[in-house]
């Protein structure tokens, strides 16, 4: 499994910010100004597609930070 | 009326349908089979196929369990098919994903089910003349194919291709007196839409801007009965929207 660093990298990449943002895994999800569906979508895809992990949008909803949606990977 | 004068009766008729192990394939066959059909049915899953068939109304069903997405599979189900008066490509998968994100595999997977395997089918049960003259074709499309849902490239591609070809096959087939068409739903409740909201899509919005709310996949069947019955003898070419009055705002034509 990659570290939280290999995978905030991930997650940057899935959710394609335009405007460059420093994150942590501390990061709360909402604090995000281009957290939007179609950013969460891309996070779901990307947990298939990088992972092989199922996850769903329940799963996002429940999820608060960066670190959160890491240990969905567990 | 009898059934034999009634136009939209399926008595008599033997109907192919695919992805009949689930949504709307399974509902398009046991309604079909309300209708007086012989059905032929197939999916990739053996166990809910034979669900399927047992909750088929009358006798002298066929199941044939075949992945469409392989040409082993096409084959199959076109030599054990036997004649037909109907087909149904019902078969089809989706799955959201961001356009950033497709990928040729992706891609591949998606049309696969959904545009190639329909089209395959087609030319293999054409090949060998199981279609009977005045036979219906039918193609499931989808709303998706001209609104274009957001995350939805691949489904939407895959499904709007079933049109151009159902129009030309439709052309090369008439003289034999076949036809061919599209029915395309909008949002219907199924295990496909109930997969697009756990994968993340946000369907609530789109049950308030229908008139007539979200659909049931007998509401499809019901217009797959009357696209295979004789009581739509004139129609081919023809892409049918579906949806409960979604669309009607929207830019849409066919």
């Amino acid at each position: 499994m990659d570290n939280i660093e290999a995978f905030i990298e991930k997650f940057i990449a899935a959710v394609d910010f335009q405007e460059q943002v420093a994150i942590t895994p501390e990061t709360k999800l909402e604090d995000l100004p281009e957290w939007d569906s179609l950013a969460a979508l891309g996070v779901i895809v990307m947990f298939d597609m990088e992972y092989g992990k199922t996850i769903t949008g329940e799963h996002l909803k429940k999820a608060a930070t960066v670190q959160d949606l890491y240990q969905l990977l567990a | 009326m009898s059934v034999a004068q009634d136009p939209f009766s399926l008595s008599g008729k033997r109907v192919l349908v695919t992805g009949a192990s689930s949504g709307i394939g399974r509902q398009i066959a046991i309604t079909c089979s309300q209708m007086g059909a012989q059905l032929v049915i197939t999916g990739r899953n053996t166990e809910r196929l034979e669900a399927t068939a047992t909750a088929l109304h009358g006798e002298g069903h066929t199941a044939i369990p075949a992945d469409l997405s392989q040409q082993q599979g096409l084959d199959l189900l076109a030599d054990q098919a036997g004649a037909l008066n109907g087909v149904v490509h019902a078969a089809g998968i989706s799955k959201l994903v961001p356009f950033r994100l497709i990928s040729k595999s992706h891609l591949d997977e998606i049309f696969d089910s959904n545009t190639y395997a329909p089209l395959l089918l087609t030319k293999g049960l054409l090949a060998r003349k199981r279609i009977a003259s005045n036979g219906s074709i039918l193609f499931i499309s989808a709303l998706s194919s001209h609104s274009g849902a957001m995350a939805t490239s691949a489904y939407a591609a895959s499904k709007s291709a079933l049109l151009g070809a159902m129009r030309s096959l439709a052309l090369e087939v008439a003289k034999q007196g076949m036809r061919a068409n599209c029915i395309a739903p909008g949002y219907v409740r199924t295990p496909m839409l109930d997969g697009l909201g756990q994968g993340g899509g946000n369907m609530d919005a789109l049950f308030d801007l229908t008139p007539l709310g979200m659909g049931d996949p007998e509401d499809v069947a019901y217009a797959s009965v009357f696209y295979l019955s004789d009581a739509s003898r004139w129609v081919t070419r023809n892409y049918f929207i579906l949806d409960g009055g979604l669309s009607t705002p929207m830019d849409i034509y066919a």
